[in-house]
Parts: structure tokens; sequence; C-alpha cells
């Protein structure tokens, strides 16, 4: 904690007077410095040119990798906040920070706890058997929801085929491969 | 209670514009009514309760499974940035080192020492010009100035060249084989006398053929060319080629791919094409591999064949015209190129692309400030950005300072160079490509890159481009595997390329030690052994002088604690700088090899560009002078009574020279977990 006296603190302001250091504000400030510097890396990843522009298809790729989980209709939300309408194709990094910084500070598109993917898998799971197959999985990922392409849905089924359990999947693994952190 | 909200479990209340490309099997009707539980039975409302349960399950799974491919991609995409941060950081080098000695030698210097390393550096191979110049070459160089032994076991060949010589060497080859020296200097004279009658530009029709294959950047990889002529068929009458150059440099089978693709051309000099690539260039060959391998493989015989060399690179045209067409180039244009222009120059005079002749002195001491007039300096840059430039995304062109030569050029460029010349495509080569090729530029630019698994194995795939009368190119990619490996998931595939990423890294941490724990410690002034993210980040980041994203790489750099804080000795676990050689290593020593070993590449450059004659020694002298020269040149203090001493120590036989392979060799990274292992 800082006191009055720490001369390195304090702002010696026109009349004399010395303006306290405000040690939360500081704190909050760190954190938003923090947040800028993890924005701005992510960004750089897939900032070719490095004039401060990526391509709007690599939003979500960026956004994904900061940890969030948004689904493809709010990731249009997110891109449709921070493009610039005179170049839809690419996004500023300007914008790009005001955008996510607010949605990282207000921790958004966080994702749901493990027991409620798994849940997700039980509810698809009609016959409650304990694991999918790979058609049951088509029906529902390919046909519902925000659906997968072809690629999209080959990585898909290769973590269940990783497990080796022959075109069946129990969901318990396949939720641990799901929540996948940046250290595993 | 679910209608607004089913999609978003987390998101607070909020008002949110609507949704663009939803697919929801919700029942249209039901939608645009009344809340439901007004309206329709107890059943139908279960059941829709039902359905929004399950759509609102498969998109849970679905989100989190772009969450966890998005990881990959930017992991993959970090490596990559690894990788060519380093590459590139490496040849900028090397175009600052040359750039530093040429001002060195054009400005009145006071330090004679520096000087005179650079004069020797660059010195030229010879002191005559025009004819004389060209019959010393040949007396030199000849064939007949090296005898066959009858115990030689390898293949045989004679003028003139056929094509079963040229299936004989690709069978040798393949066996690991290596050709005589004699014969090596042969085909090599037999090239150079046909290059010197082809012009600047090779004009390339296919109207007998109906099309040509162009291949990319090769880098010493004879495996990639195999697999091309086993898809695409040997080069002939009927299957003609251009190899739009990087032939050497990195691979370590540059001189066998250079052979082949020599006799390809003098078995058929209408139907195979060269391009000069950045890397047909003596000056990048010191430090990139080629005159190691010509060395390693030739010994004394190797000052023969890399004069000649030399001399051939500078008759190699510098790019293709298809068709009148299409423009086929190594590194790309720039806002000045310009045919008419290019097939003036007489390129020859470039033996090194880098630093050209006519800015180096004939003898040694000679400095003067020289007038360069400006129509040359542009010719020079005509050829410069012909092999150096890299396409950019935005319009204008700028010159290219992360390689350090050529330009980047935008679309804008290209467009107005393609109408000028009325062309329709340009392909070039030069950067790797995750997917061995790339189209840019409205696919105006086509950039083919032939060797796979450039970087390491699984991190990327080639391509060649067959180039059809009329049509757009097709391109054909591939990628060699070992025939025991597997095919690896995605998972699998980027943990191994990211591994040999990492494994850079973490040598250049040790490498940079006490730089790194000096500025720690600077921070973390009470010893606790932590210090924030952001500090590891910005520190590892200036010292190493890598742009790279520590903050997503950070988890297999270092150690963190629970709350988050870096343990910044960790940096160093896996990996430590040893010197092999029998000397006495004192902590000042210690942090003397370390600088040495983070110029290892610098060294080694100018070691070999001042042994003229490829005998692996040098001067005690020289030694010292090298050292302490690059010191000047990028910042780094080496304390000349220290690098004395070490010569001194190092030149065993105390015979005043020191043999510097050796030197080079003697440095390893070690892994420190395993002391017994040692990797290089």
């Amino acid at each position: 904690m800082a006191t009055p006296t720490d001369a390195a603190s304090a702002v010696p302001e026109q009349e004399n007077r010395v303006t306290l250091r405000d040690p939360i504000r500081e704190s909050e400030e760190r954190a938003n410095q923090a947040r800028i510097k993890r924005l701005t890396e992510a960004f750089n990843v897939f900032d070719q040119e490095s004039n401060n522009t990526i391509p709007s298809s690599e939003l979500g790729t960026v956004v994904r990798s900061l940890g969030l989980v948004p689904t493809e209709g709010e990731l249009q939300d997110i891109l449709s906040e921070m493009s610039d309408d005179s170049n839809p194709e690419s996004i500023h990094l300007e914008r790009f920070l005001n955008v996510m910084n607010t949605i990282l500070k207000d921790r958004r598109y966080q994702g749901e706890p493990e027991s409620k993917i798994l849940r997700a898998f039980q509810v698809l799971d009609t016959q409650n058997n304990g694991y999918l197959s790979e058609d049951e999985f088509r029906n529902y990922l390919c046909k519902e929801g925000e659906p997968f392409n072809d690629e999209e849905f080959q990585d898909f089924m290769t973590i269940a085929l990783d497990d080796e359990t022959n075109h069946k999947c129990t969901y318990k693994d396949f939720v641990q491969h799901l929540v996948v952190e940046d250290n595993d | 209670m679910f209608s607004d909200r089913w999609l978003c479990f987390c998101c607070p209340q909020m008002h949110k514009p609507p949704r663009r490309q939803m697919v929801a099997p919700i029942d249209e009707v039901h939608a645009q009514s009344n809340p439901p539980h007004l309206q329709i039975s107890r059943t139908k409302f279960q059941e829709k309760k039902r359905s929004d349960l399950t759509l609102a399950s498969v998109v849970i799974i679905q989100k989190w499974f772009r969450r966890r491919q998005a990881l990959f991609e930017m992991r993959r995409k970090a490596a990559w940035t690894i990788y060519q941060h380093i590459e590139y950081a490496g040849e900028q080098d090397q175009l600052k080192l040359y750039n530093f000695f040429i001002e060195l030698i054009q400005t009145v210097s006071n330090n004679r020492r520096d000087v005179s390393v650079a004069t020797k550096v660059l010195r030229r191979s010879s002191s005559l010009s025009g004819l004389a110049e060209e019959l010393e070459l040949e007396q030199l160089t000849a064939a007949s100035t090296i005898s066959i032994e009858p115990t030689y076991q390898g293949p045989h060949i004679n003028l003139p060249l056929t094509k079963e010589h040229f299936e004989v060497l690709i069978l040798a080859f393949q066996r690991g084989e290596l050709l005589h020296p004699h014969y090596v200097l042969v085909i090599l004279h037999e090239l150079r006398r046909l290059l010197k009658t082809l012009p600047n530009v090779n004009v390339v029709s296919t109207h007998l053929t109906k099309f040509v294959t162009v291949v990319g950047d090769l880098h010493g990889s004879l495996a990639d060319l195999m697999i091309i002529f086993h898809k695409n068929g040997l080069p002939s009458n009927e299957n003609p080629y251009i190899f739009n150059g990087d032939i050497v440099d990195r691979g370590f089978q540059s001189i066998e791919i250079f052979i082949l693709i020599s006799v390809a051309l003098i078995v058929y000099p209408s139907n195979v094409y060269l391009n000069r690539g950045n890397h047909e260039d003596h000056v990048l060959n010191l430090r990139y591999g080629f005159m190691k391998e010509i060395i390693h493989k030739y010994k004394v015989n190797s000052s023969r064949l890399l004069r000649l060399f030399e001399n051939i690179y500078s008759w190699l045209p510098v790019a293709s015209v298809i068709d009148e067409h299409i423009f086929v180039v190594h590194g790309g244009i720039s806002n000045i190129t310009d045919l008419a222009t290019i097939n003036r120059i007489k390129r020859q005079k470039y033996l090194s692309v880098l630093s050209p002749t006519f800015i180096i002195p004939t003898e040694e001491d000679q400095f003067e400030i020289s007038n360069i007039p400006n129509d040359l300096l542009l010719e020079w840059r005509q050829i410069l950005d012909l092999l150096w430039s890299d396409p950019k995304q935005t319009d204008g062109c700028e010159p290219n300072t992360y390689r350090g030569g050529g330009c980047y050029w935008g679309p804008d460029v290209t467009r107005t160079i393609l109408e000028k010349h009325k062309w329709t495509l340009i392909i070039r080569s030069h950067e790797c490509k995750e997917e061995g090729f790339d189209y840019t530029h409205d696919n105006k630019v086509l950039t083919i890159f032939s060797a796979s698994n450039y970087y390491a194995v699984g991190s990327n795939r080639g391509a060649y481009a067959k180039v059809l009368t009329n049509q757009s190119p097709l391109v054909v990619q591939f990628i060699s595997t070992k025939a025991s490996q597997k095919s690896l998931t995605l998972w699998e595939r980027v943990s191994y390329v990211e591994e040999q990423a990492i494994k850079n890294l973490i040598e250049k941490f040790s490498v940079n030690k006490s730089f790194l724990m000096k500025e720690f410690l600077q921070v973390d002034k009470k010893r606790t052994g932590r210090i924030s993210v952001n500090n590891w980040c910005d520190i590892v980041s200036r010292v190493l002088d890598l742009n790279l994203p520590w903050r997503t790489l950070k988890a297999q750099l270092v150690e963190t604690d629970p709350q988050g804080w870096i343990l910044y000795e960790s940096t160093f676990r896996f990996k430590e700088l040893q010197f092999a050689l029998n000397v006495q290593i004192n902590d000042r020593r210690r942090s003397l090899c370390q600088c040495m070993y983070r110029n290892k590449d610098l060294l080694e450059t100018v070691f070999r560009a001042i042994d003229k004659d490829n005998s692996g020694v040098i001067s005690m002298q020289e030694f010292t002078d090298v050292c302490t020269s690059l010191g000047n040149h990028n910042g780094t203090k080496f304390d000349e009574k220290q690098i004395t001493d070490l010569a001194v120590s190092i030149d065993l036989d105390k015979n005043g020279v020191i043999d510097f392979n050796e030197f080079l060799e003697a440095f390893r990274i070690v892994d420190i977990t395993d002391p017994s292992m040692e990797q290089i």
C-alpha cells in the first residue's frame, strides 16, 4: 500500500497538493494492460503483413484461441461490432481491441462447465447407451444447430477414433478432449 | 423462458441484434406466436422443450469443438511464425553484415582492423577482369586438373551427355554415391558453355509440348525432386521443365540436385530452363550450407568447385516468360520492373547479387569513396528485386526489411507491371507455404514451393505447377514421408512441428542465458524467483530480438506457479551450452562462449569467406580480428584479451593457426536432463 509520503508515487499538483495513489485503479489498469497485450499478441499471429489488420475470416480462430467459446451466431455479432463497412474483409487492431477488451472484462462467452457439456451429450444419447455412434453424431452435428462441414466432422470423429472404441465413443472422455486447455 | 436465451447460457441479458445464419428446426408457426405455454397443449410444450434442449446441446458440442480446433490452429500458426522469424532473421543478419562490410570499405574508416577484415571477406576471387579472368577461371577449374583414381567406384560420364547418363546419375545419387569431382567439373563447364548462350530472360513456349512444368525451391532436397520426377515424369523434349531457383543450400543434397538439373539442361537444352534464385549466390552459400556440403564431400577439390559455382551462378538467367504472358521469376517484382531494361543488363557482372563486383575493391587495402552511377544502382535494384521480393496484401511498394533485400510489392504494382508487359500471371517461389502453393493478388500471383517438410517433418507440403497452353495452371501437391511413418492425427501433426520449433527457442534461451538472467534479476530485485508474465514476455522478446507470440508459447517454455507468476529460472531447465574443446571454462569464458555461439552463424560465414583456399584454418590473428570486428558490427562486446586467450588455448598444436571447423563444432547445446546425450 502506498503512503502519501512515498515520493515516487506522489504527483504534485499546481497548488502543492498531492494526489494519492489508488491501488484499486492501479490494479485495474494493470489488468487492462495485460488484457491488451494478450489480445494484441493473438491478433498479431494472424496479422501476416504486420499492418495491424487481420482478415475477417480469421476472427473466429483468434477469438476462440483466447479461450472463449462463442457460437457461430455470436461470432457474427462480435464481427459486426468491429468490422468497418468501408473495408468489410479485414478487421483493424484498434476496433478489435476495443470490442474484445470489453468482452474479456465482462467475462462473456466463457463457456459452460464440464458438467453441462457432459449433459449435452447425455441429452443426445436418447437410448442412454453411454456412447453415440458415428451416424448418430452425423445426424446431429451435420444437420442441426450450426452444422459441421465434412472436414470439421472428419476431425471431430478422429477424436472418437483416438480412443479406439471402434465407431462408438464414451462421451466422458470426449468431454476431456473438448475442453483442452492451452497448457495441454 | 428458453426461447430467447437457449443459445447462450452464459451471456448476460442484453439486447442483441437479430441473428443471421441460424439453422433452427423450430416450427415456424410456434416461433412467431405468443409465448408457447399459453397457446399449445402440455405435451406439445414438452416436445418443443425437448427439441429446444436437443438443439441447445448440439450447439454446445459444436462450439466447444470449434474452440478446440482454433486452439490447434493458433498453435500451428505460432510454430510457423517461429520458423519464419528465425529463418528471416538469419537472412537479415547476413545482409546486414555485408552492408556493414561494404560501408566500411566505402568510407574512410579509422579502424584499420575492421577494414582489413572487410576487404579480406569481400575480396574478389580474381583480381583480373575480362578475358584474363576468363582464362584464369578455365585454368584453375579445368577438369584436367583432377585425375580419376582407379579405385573410384562411382558413375562415369563423358561428353556428349545423353539420357542414359541422366538415368545412371539418378540411380547413383539415390544410392548415395558421390560423383567424382572430375566429372562434376566436366558437367559444370558444359553447363556454363550453354548458359552463356542464353538470354537474361528465358523465352519458353508451350506451342509444341502443350504444357511446361514449373518447380519451385528445392533447397537440396533430393527426395522431393525424386517425387516430382516420379509423379510428373523425367525432363525430356516432350516434358519440359522450368526450375525456379533456390536449388542449393539448407538441404544436404544440393550438389546432387544441381548436377541432375544441369545434366537435364545439357541433354535437353530447348526444354529445360533454369532461373536464378537468391541462394544461387556464393555469399549465401557461405552461411546456408552449400559451401559446407561441398567442402565436406569434395575436400581438397572443393575450392575449384566453389570457384566455378560462383561464376556459373552469374550466368543463370534471371527469369522466364511462358507464351509471352506468364512471368516466372524466383522472388518477384517491384514498381521498377521492366523487361526491356532487364534484357539489356550484362548479368554476368553480378557474381553475387548481394555484393556485386563494382563495389568491391580489387586489391587489399584499397578503399576509396566510389561514386556509383545512378543507372548502375538502378540496374542492381532490378536484379535484386527479381530475386528477393515478396508480395504483400496492401497497395504500394516498400523495401523488404524482413529479408533485408528486395521489396514488398502490393496488388497495385502487380496490376501495373502485368499491364505494362501484357502478362496475365506471375509465378514465383521464395516463400515457404504450408500447402506448397498460394495464390494472391486476385489470383494474379502464384507462389510455388517444392521443398516439403521444410521447417520440420510435417510442417508443409511441396507443390509444382503444370502450365498448360491457354489454361490456368494445374497445381500438384506432395509431401515426402518415410515409409515407416503412419498418417498422423491433427493433434500429432501439430505437436511434432511445434516440438521442433520449441526446441529451437529453448536453444536460444540457453545461448542467451547471461543476458536473460541479468534482466530477470533486474526486475526481481527481491530474488523471489518469479516475475510477471508481462515482464517475462517483454524481456524474452527484447533479448532474443524475436517478435513471437510468447504468451501463447510460454506454457511449453517455462513453469508457472499456482498464482500465475513465471518461475524464470525454468527458462533454462532443459538445455545448456557446453564447449567441448579441451579448454578451461571459467565464468568469464562461459559468457564469452555464449556470445560466440549466439553469433556462430556470422562467425562461420566470415571465417569461410576469409579462408579463400578452403583449408579450414585461419591464423590466430585473423581469428581474433574477426571476432572483434563482428563485435563492432552488432554491438556485442567481444573482449579482445579474452578472445586472444581463448585463441591461444584452442591452438593446441601451438602452430599459430586455428581449425575453425573444430572450433565451431565444439559448441554443443546439451540436454541438461541427460548429460550423456549430446545434440548440436
